[in-house]
């Protein structure tokens, strides 16, 4: 890009101010919520007295930057076009160049900045509060919308749990025009939660709010900032190394919840997971983290390590040669669910199987697949009960046997047991964890099929995603029967 | 207003027709055309016809347009023929009315030009931003609209002066701001170059100040056997398969 020309667009003049009392259309103004440096927030009521709502407002002036009007601009523009439980409801918005205002849902609970101010917490609490926003980080990422300042004070929460996002005046809508602008003297987003590449005025890549992620996770963790104190040092230092492990604050924080957010925290994008809801899941399935060296650590690095991560820093670039969209990120990683039947299982279903995921694996490199083997009560309760978790790991053992030849990285296959239902297990687990695609096998003999049931039918019907069926060559062949010649 | 803004055509009446009746059903009141109405296609006169049946229209020349009449100014064999060929076939008032378009009109908020608002006349192709910062210093409007790249593309220069491109979702309304300014390659109706086949136009509602581009599909197939029927070049008839 080039140096910045002097724009020749106006600056538009100062509206109406809105204040306490005023009437807008049909929305009375109540009492001032907050006012920050380039917004005020009031309550708002209505006649019909609608769920609660808060008005915004720039501020405008002479003594105000035009950035103010900007972000303004650039939060209704998105806002409008969001749709979701994560996000406030969009109700009404004045004309930016006459009356400006922005009328929203208001969302009025705040566990996560509550949680922030007495860090650390539980790690039991920290996944908790990790993995609901990771769910709406996820949402946003699926309407192509990059937040670019997610910290606890952006994150709201509604009575249900659910978290809600705000404050979309550094966002990024893909199809839009970024009315975002540095060289206008506008923050790339709040200190402590920044990730490098910002710094280097990259405004494309979704992974940026996975390094946010990361930072929340680390301060709940550990009650400190990744970097310490916000200033320009610890700005320049994200762009280098890691932060210190979080063990080091708190020898609490367990070695898989330290893997997970210094992955986050990966000063490259491409080492960092590439979905929220990949951060989601591994915050709540501890045991499928591969914990490296990176999560045992409980002391600073040595000097050695510091200066090859210097090095390293010296050349490093972080423009995508084509960006890709939050969206199509999140399709070429799709999270896959393979269903293996060890009581039926046959070796031509067991490779017929293998290849449909190698397939996947080599088309999708960023894909992530769970194994899944449920164990159905009437299998549970034909065994002694002691025997329970002998069976698990019996299970667990067979389907790293399956999965061998595979020779996936670690990181990209996890292994679970679950018991109940097959069908039911496996069409909620897809809804609970937003799996993208099911593989499963059908069963191959007819009188196993009669006898129980198809739970690959039934998965196929009510499952919220794409499933696939794999049959073997001999269950594909027509059976020909006595009678049914000529 | 809602104005369908179209540009290089080139005598392709099955993607323009197509693009005329979707932009009516879209409430589009005013049309605006940027250049290229003739050249690579076999329907130049009934392209014309339509183009001057509709209401409103602003019309600005184009490079083939220009070639019309002035024998040197494409010399590239195929193309050169299938210019010569349409101007044979063009009535006295067609050509009149391509002859008297001008290089760049202003009308309102608005600047319409077929290759670019500075120097029109050198027919540069729009790609890098540095043109796109000598075609925003050559107007005063909010937003130039050009055509003659053949494909769809939005450049806009943020209220601190950084210039970026935006990718185009069809269908999608982007709204443009009043602290940016923008310049808008429509891309082709006729003979779109950017790997989709399918006809490219936008429609401009000033009343909300959104621009959303549409891609149309239509028969190919049909408006490459007329260009093969007709004896001109049959790459011609291929692009509009390839879209490219």
């Amino acid at each position: 890009m080039r140096a910045a020309r002097p724009s020749r667009a106006k600056r538009p003049s100062v509206p109406a101010a809105i204040g306490p009392g005023a009437q807008i259309g049909r929305f009375h103004v109540g009492k001032l919520r907050l006012e920050g440096g380039m917004s005020r927030l009031y309550d708002v009521h209505t006649a019909r007295g609608q769920a609660p709502l808060l008005l915004k407002t720039p501020r405008l002036g002479p003594d105000h930057p035009l950035s103010s009007l900007v972000a303004f601009e650039n939060e209704t523009n998105i806002l409008k076009r969001l749709h979701g439980p994560h996000v406030p409801k969009f109700v009404a918005a004045g004309d930016v160049r006459e009356r400006p205002y922005l009328v929203m849902e208001r969302i009025d609970g705040d566990d996560l900045a509550q949680a922030a101010r007495r860090a650390p917490v539980s790690t039991a609490e920290v996944c908790d509060l990790g993995a609901r926003l990771c769910r709406a980080v996820q949402a946003l990422h699926h309407q192509n919308v990059i937040h670019f300042d997610l910290n606890p004070a952006n994150v709201r929460n509604r009575a249900n749990g659910d978290m809600v996002l705000v404050d979309f005046g550094l966002a990024h809508h893909t199809a839009l025009p970024d009315l975002h602008d540095a060289a206008f003297g506008e923050e790339e987003g709040t200190t402590p939660y920044i990730a490098p590449e910002q710094l280097h005025h990259v405004r494309t890549d979704s992974r940026s709010d996975i390094y946010a992620i990361g930072a929340i996770l680390y301060q709940l963790a550990t009650g400190h900032f990744p970097f310490g104190r916000p200033n320009l040092l610890s700005l320049k230092k994200r762009l280098v190394q890691p932060p210190l492990p979080p063990r080091c604050h708190n020898p609490d924080v367990p070695p898989w919840l330290q893997e997970i957010i210094l992955r986050c925290l990966h000063v490259r994008p491409e080492r960092r997971p590439p979905t929220a809801k990949q951060v989601a899941y591994l915050l709540a399935h501890p045991e499928s983290v591969t914990v490296g060296r990176r999560g045992h650590r409980i002391f600073p690095p040595g000097l050695g390590q510091r200066t090859r991560w210097w090095m390293r820093s010296l050349f490093q670039k972080f423009d995508e040669e084509i960006p890709k969209k939050p969206y199509s990120r999140l399709t070429s990683s799709p999270h896959v669910l393979v269903a293996l039947d060890l009581t039926h299982y046959s070796d031509a279903l067991g490779e017929a199987l293998r290849r449909a995921v190698r397939r996947l694996a080599k088309s999708e490199p960023h894909s992530f697949f769970t194994c899944l083997s449920v164990v159905s009560r009437e299998t549970r309760a034909s065994g002694r009960a002691d025997n329970a978790s002998s069976l698990d790991i019996e299970r667990q053992v067979g389907m790293r046997n399956w999965a061998q030849p595979l020779h996936l990285a670690p990181q990209r296959m996890v292994f679970q047991v679950l018991p109940g239902d097959p069908a039911q297990t496996i069409v909620d687990y897809v809804r609970r964890h937003l799996i993208d695609q099911v593989i499963i096998g059908a069963r191959g003999s007819s009188a196993w099929r009669q006898h129980l049931g198809s739970v690959s039918a039934v998965v196929a019907a009510q499952a919220i995603c794409t499933v696939v069926v794999v049959r073997t060559r001999q269950d594909r062949a027509p059976k020909i029967r006595r009678g049914n010649i000529g | 207003m809602r104005q369908a803004i179209f540009s290089d055509i080139h005598s392709n009446i099955e993607a323009l027709q197509a693009c005329v009746t979707h932009a009516r059903a879209q409430g589009a009141t005013h049309f605006a055309c940027l250049g290229d109405c003739v050249g690579y296609g076999a329907d130049p006169t009934p392209t014309l016809a339509l183009l001057m049946s509709l209401p409103d229209l602003l019309l600005v020349r184009g490079n083939h347009d220009e070639a019309l009449f002035n024998a040197n100014s494409i010399n590239v064999p195929g193309i050169r023929e299938s210019i010569d060929w349409a101007r044979d076939r063009l009535s006295a008032a067609q050509l009149d009315l391509l002859k008297t378009a001008p290089y760049v009109r202003k009308v309102g908020a608005a600047t319409y030009a077929h290759a670019s608002a500075h120097a029109p006349e050198r027919w540069e192709y729009l790609r890098h931003f540095e043109q796109i910062h000598d075609c925003l210093a050559a107007t005063d409007s909010q937003v130039t609209f050009i055509g003659h790249v053949h494909v769809p593309m939005v450049f806009y220069r943020t209220a601190g002066g950084t210039l970026r491109e935006l990718d185009p979702q069809p269908g999608v309304p982007i709204p443009l701001s009043s602290t940016c300014r923008y310049v808008v390659n429509v891309g082709s109706v006729g003979q779109p170059r950017d790997g989709n086949n399918t006809a490219s136009y936008a429609i401009f509602d000033d009343d909300v100040s959104e621009l959303t581009f549409f891609r149309l599909p239509y028969d190919y197939l049909a408006a490459g056997n007329k260009i093969r029927a007709a004896g001109l070049y049959h790459r011609f008839a291929e692009r509009l398969a390839e879209g490219n």
